[in-house]
């Protein structure tokens, strides 16, 4: 039976094509079906047939239009028959389609065709060469292996063919490696590298393989070569190799050594690598080029050296944090913020007793930006006693990413008591965001945090009064609109104002009946406006009824003041499915200004409509109104 | 031999030690804003269109890389990517090919080359782009199947070549720090990660021909070359317009789609970048929504198809003891589970770029690992333990039975109609 689990074979068909392949694939190959159906028959023996589709497919090798498919399903077929199938088609193939079949035995590793894939290294065809080269290394058989030694040293072949036999070397270097030959891999990679006419990246490939192959003590001296050696490509694959090899330890302390002779160059690619490798033992010699020498190396060794976690390079980034050259200043405090372990949040803490007020500053910011795990209180700690302004405002403008309900009565003291509008100014900025994160959470905002700004409201004024307000907004709560809600009746022109803004910047439903009566009844234009806005924006987030949604819109538009307004409120309009929508929508068709907008609304309405009788009659009047309607739903 | 010198030219790395990984002033790069030819990236690109337009501008923005070749199978492609190559530098300097392997020949001052070819392409083209001694940077999915990318991995290490893959948000803020925060145990053991995967198409693809239709001159379009080491067919247009997509031969499914993306921020997080699962659990749907695929280490992956975990798109959740973390496209922040968490936020996506060196713009982190030598964040390996999950998952889907997997061997256990998945037959002249 040559198929061996009909389930899977329905599988297949079902995703692919017609019933005929599926059912009896070997006959459809037998037969005038079209070339599709051949190629699925194809397919689905690649997955399960067996010896029985031998035949057929042998005898398709060679045809021009079938013979990718037959290997498609032969390649993955265990067993010798197969091998020999393919192996009988090189000698009725050539060319392109013999390449392919030569590809399929390497892909398979038959050693029996390696006799013949040798011969084939002579071939006229470039293809069919390249095909044989890789097929011997992938194969690895020695007598396949020796027939591409000599062929890499063949000074006559192009570099198409010089590239696939070196690749056959080094597949088969790969496979002996594999198989604990290593003498044998070694060979297989020096006899590339020895040529000294071949490209640089081959020679360079085949040097990496070399180095890897003799593993870290044998391969350091080639290593080595390579790094201090004339040439770039070399050095580039040396680079790539020193991180492969096994022993790291003995890879960074070899390399340390030879740091100090290296161009500033090279220094820097190599310092580089110890920060990758990872080793203690590079850290003194790290150290050493990171305090003096060319700024690039500097900055070079200060990273690897962070990255090693090597704690010595901490004092040299606390100094260089007020560096005039700007890449080590950026370098070091970047390092000093997020240097592996405790001994970088010691450091940072340590800046913050210095006497000189910059450099406590820098490390305000430095804790702002990350240096050190919970850093709430103790910036609050610094706003609140550090002896000098900047440094104290620094430490309330940090703060804000990191505060939480626990801050919250210490930057209500900075807005109340505020020395400075910066400091008022960093105090409302942090208050806002902790209200806006417990936002999400209204219905549990602790209640502290509502009557403590409430008091604050009462017990303050001018600009801090209006600071609170804003706050107060910021929370959503239903407490905060009633405590700002009446400041909106204040005689105090600029409260009112701040009270009103507010809101109309409410981020919660509470404001929205608020908003739509000043929409409706306010004389000023300025505050009709933005009341509409926020209706709008309101709208969309309140939970209410299709009918009551709509019938706040149409309200809406009958107070719409310009196109602008009536375009705003149409495209809210447009997110409710319900007939009282659509008929609100329909309404604006006469006024010309809006008509496109209007049917664009129409339109989503009409997509959303249940199934209801009311919303089928809505969709009538608007299909008898609109003829792009039609035309609009179907898209 | 036709070529006897070094193909590539020594990149000087002053401005690597500068440029990355923390924030230095452009104007490091040389003078007055310009790079100096020796500290210059020279660049060329493959399949350039579409994704492959936001990747030339992301090339094209770092000074230090000089955009000098296209490559495409489409005249039109090839001459709208030259415009606006020509157009960018005021000058017409910007070469044309129609054949990969012209390109890869003929041009030894390339240093790297950006694919952004169909899936069906982007290991082929890898593999010979590095095995002409040129660094990629590849778009995703980056293999179609197992083999396949465990030659990119062969491929990359062989001849010391610098990969890296598009799945950009391993290099983005928010995802590391949901892959810093699972990994590093800040949310306590992570038993299960979840992974986004595409909201369209489906794993079981379809592979029926589209309708004959004439083959335009091999200069307008190289059908054969389109099509590559995949099953010959007859051309429509609409494949070369994207119409590939979904197809079994072109395409590596839904799963694959942003599977190649998220199984790798999801398996970094959970410290299994380096493997792939060892289980895969079938799910009776067409997608894989739900799947299970297990870790040696008894961690899951589990794979999402919908909106239950983020709001985004490309997202991945990590489910730990002490909380959760996740991240999708669109976030202004990540999303955890105490909003306690995100203060850490600063802390330890520094950490990772003091740990790592690495930049978090990902085109950044691979032109910075070219004039390093070091490995980018998507190298070689990462792409293929993810691809490996991708691929695996499929054949779980089309199989419909659980599968068994060994990482090590790289084969099912016990699975001869799987293990014939593994690999395809490439169709020649294209076969590597």
């Amino acid at each position: 039976m040559m198929l061996k689990h009909t389930a899977v074979v329905t599988v297949v068909v079902v995703l692919a094509l017609g019933s005929a392949a599926a059912s009896n694939p070997l006959a459809v190959l037998q037969s005038d079906a079209s070339l599709e159906e051949k190629a699925e028959a194809c397919r689905l023996i690649s997955i399960s047939g067996d010896t029985d589709a031998l035949p057929v497919l042998e005898s398709l090798l060679a045809d021009e239009q079938l013979s990718h498919m037959a290997r498609y399903a032969l390649e993955p077929m265990p067993g010798p028959e197969a091998d020999a199938a393919l192996r009988r088609a090189l000698h009725i193939t050539t060319g392109t389609l013999k390449a392919g079949v030569i590809a399929s035995l390497g892909v398979r590793r038959d050693a029996a065709a390696v006799p013949e894939l040798i011969a084939l290294l002579a071939d006229d065809n470039g293809l069919v060469v390249e095909a044989a080269a890789r097929a011997l290394g992938r194969i690895a058989e020695p007598e396949g292996v020796n027939a591409l030694s000599k062929a890499i040293a063949d000074p006559d072949r192009d570099y198409a063919a010089t590239q696939a036999v070196a690749d056959g070397l080094f597949a088969a270097a790969e496979n002996a490696l594999a198989n604990d030959e290593r003498a044998d891999a070694i060979r297989s990679y020096d006899d590339v590298y020895a040529i000294e006419a071949l490209p640089g990246v081959i020679r360079a490939a085949a040097l990496r393989g070399a180095i890897l192959a003799r593993h870290a003590n044998d391969g350091l001296p080639l290593l080595m070569d390579a790094l201090t050696g004339d040439d770039a490509t070399f050095f580039e694959a040396a680079l790539r190799a020193a991180l492969e090899l096994e022993n790291r330890d003995a890879v960074a302390r070899i390399i340390t050594d030879v740091l100090p002779s290296l161009s500033a160059d090279r220094k820097i690619q190599v310092v580089r690598l110890l920060g990758e490798l990872g080793q203690d033992a590079a850290g003194p010699a790290l150290l050493r080029e990171a305090e003096t020498g060319p700024t690039a190396v500097r900055v070079a060794a200060l990273q690897a050296a962070v990255r090693l976690a090597y704690a010595p390079v901490i004092p040299v980034l606390a100094q260089l944090v007020l560096a005039e050259e700007a890449n080590l200043a950026t370098i070091a405090r970047d390092g000093l913020s997020h240097f592996p372990g405790s001994e970088g949040d010691i450091a940072v803490k340590n800046m913050l007793k210095n006497d000189d007020a910059q450099m406590r500053r820098i490390a305000v910011e430095l804790i702002g930006k990350g240096a050190l795990p919970d850093p709430a209180n103790l910036l609050m700690q610094v706003a609140n006693d550090d002896t000098d302004e900047a440094v104290r405002l620094a430490a309330l403008r940090s703060v804000k990413e990191y505060v939480g309900v626990p801050q919250m009565q210490g930057l209500l003291g900075h807005l109340l008591e505020a020395r400075s509008e910066d400091e008022m100014l960093a105090a409302e900025q942090g208050l806002v965001l902790l209200a806006m994160q417990q936002q999400d959470n209204a219905d549990s905002m602790p209640a502290e945090i509502i009557t403590a700004l409430c008091d604050a409201l009462n017990n303050s004024d001018d600009e801090v009064q209006r600071a609170v307000v804003r706050i107060l907004a910021a929370t959503g709560s239903q407490k905060a609109f009633d405590a700002v809600l009446p400041l909106t009746m204040t005689n105090d022109d600029n409260l009112q104002d701040t009270a009103m803004r507010a809101v109309c910047d409410w981020p919660t439903p509470l404001a929205l009946s608020t908003v739509i009566a000043w929409v409706k009844t306010t004389d000023s234009n300025t505050l009709r406006a933005r009341a509409l806005r926020s209706a709008v924006r309101l709208l969309a987030l309140e939970k209410d009824t299709p009918e009551a949604l709509s019938q706040h819109y149409a309200t809406l538009l009958e107070q719409a003041a310009s196109t602008d307004e009536k375009n705003l409120i149409l495209s809210g309009l447009a997110r409710i499915g319900h007939a009282a929508a659509l008929d609100a929508a329909l309404e604006q068709l006469d006024d010309e200004s809006v008509r496109a907008e209007a049917i664009l609304a129409a339109i989503a309405i009409a997509k959303q409509l249940g199934d209801s009788p009311q919303d089928a009659e809505a969709l009538e009047r608007a299909k008898s109104l609109i003829p792009e309607l039609r035309q609009g739903i179907e898209e | 031999m036709t070529k006897t010198i070094n193909r590539r030219k020594f990149l000087s790395c002053a401005a690597a030690a500068v440029a990355a990984p923390m924030i230095v002033p452009a104007s490091a790069l040389g003078r007055n804003g310009t790079v100096a030819p020796s500290e210059r990236i020279t660049a060329a690109g493959i399949g350039i269109r579409g994704r492959g337009f936001h990747d030339l501008r992301w090339m094209m923005r770092n000074e230090d890389v000089q955009f000098l070749a296209i490559c495409d199978i489409q005249k039109k492609q090839r001459h709208a990517v030259k415009s606006f190559v020509d157009e960018q530098y005021g000058n017409t300097d910007c070469a044309m090919f129609s054949d990969m392997r012209d390109l890869f020949a003929q041009r030894d001052d390339i240093d790297v080359v950006l694919i952004a070819t169909g899936d069906r392409w982007h290991a082929q083209a890898s593999i010979r782009a590095m095995r002409a001694g040129m660094d990629v940077f590849t778009e995703k999915p980056s293999c179609m199947t197992i083999a396949e990318g465990r030659a990119v991995v062969e491929t990359a290490a062989a001849y010391g070549r610098v990969y890296q893959t598009g799945t950009q948000r391993l290099s983005e803020p928010n995802h590391v720090f949901c892959i810093e925060m699972a990994r590093t145990g800040r949310l306590g053991e992570v038993d299960k990660a979840y992974a986004h995967i595409a909201p369209w198409d489906t794993a079981k693809m379809p592979r029926q021909w589209k309708e004959a239709q004439p083959e335009p001159p091999k200069d307008v379009v190289d059908w054969d070359a389109w099509l590559g080491p995949c099953p010959w067919r007859p051309y429509n247009e609409s494949y070369i317009s994207g119409g590939w997509r979904g197809d079994y031969d072109f395409h590596t499914s839904c799963i694959g789609e942003w599977g190649a993306h998220t199984f790798a921020q999801a398996q970094m997080g959970i410290g299994m970048g380096e493997t792939s699962p060892i289980k895969y659990d079938y799910v009776d749907n067409d997608s894989g929504d739900g799947m299970v695929c297990h870790f040696a280490t008894g961690q899951q992956l589990i794979f999402s198809r919908g909106d239950r975990y983020w709001y985004g798109s490309c997202g991945e959740l990590f489910e730990g003891e002490r909380g959760w973390a996740a991240a999708a496209d669109g976030y202004a922040q990540p999303d955890v589970s105490s909003p306690e968490l995100l203060h850490e936020f600063n802390e330890v996506v520094g950490e990772y770029q003091a740990r790592t060196g690495r930049s978090l713009d990902h085109m950044r982190n691979f032109l910075d690992c070219v004039k390093s030598r070091q490995e980018p964040v998507a190298n070689p390996r990462v792409m293929h333990h993810s691809m490996c999950t991708v691929h695996a998952a499929n054949i779980c889907m089309w199989l419909e039975r659980d599968m068994v997997f060994d990482p090590k061997t790289e084969r099912f256990v016990d699975d001869d109609e799987a293990n014939r998945l593994l690999a395809r037959a490439e169709r020649a002249p294209w076969v590597l």
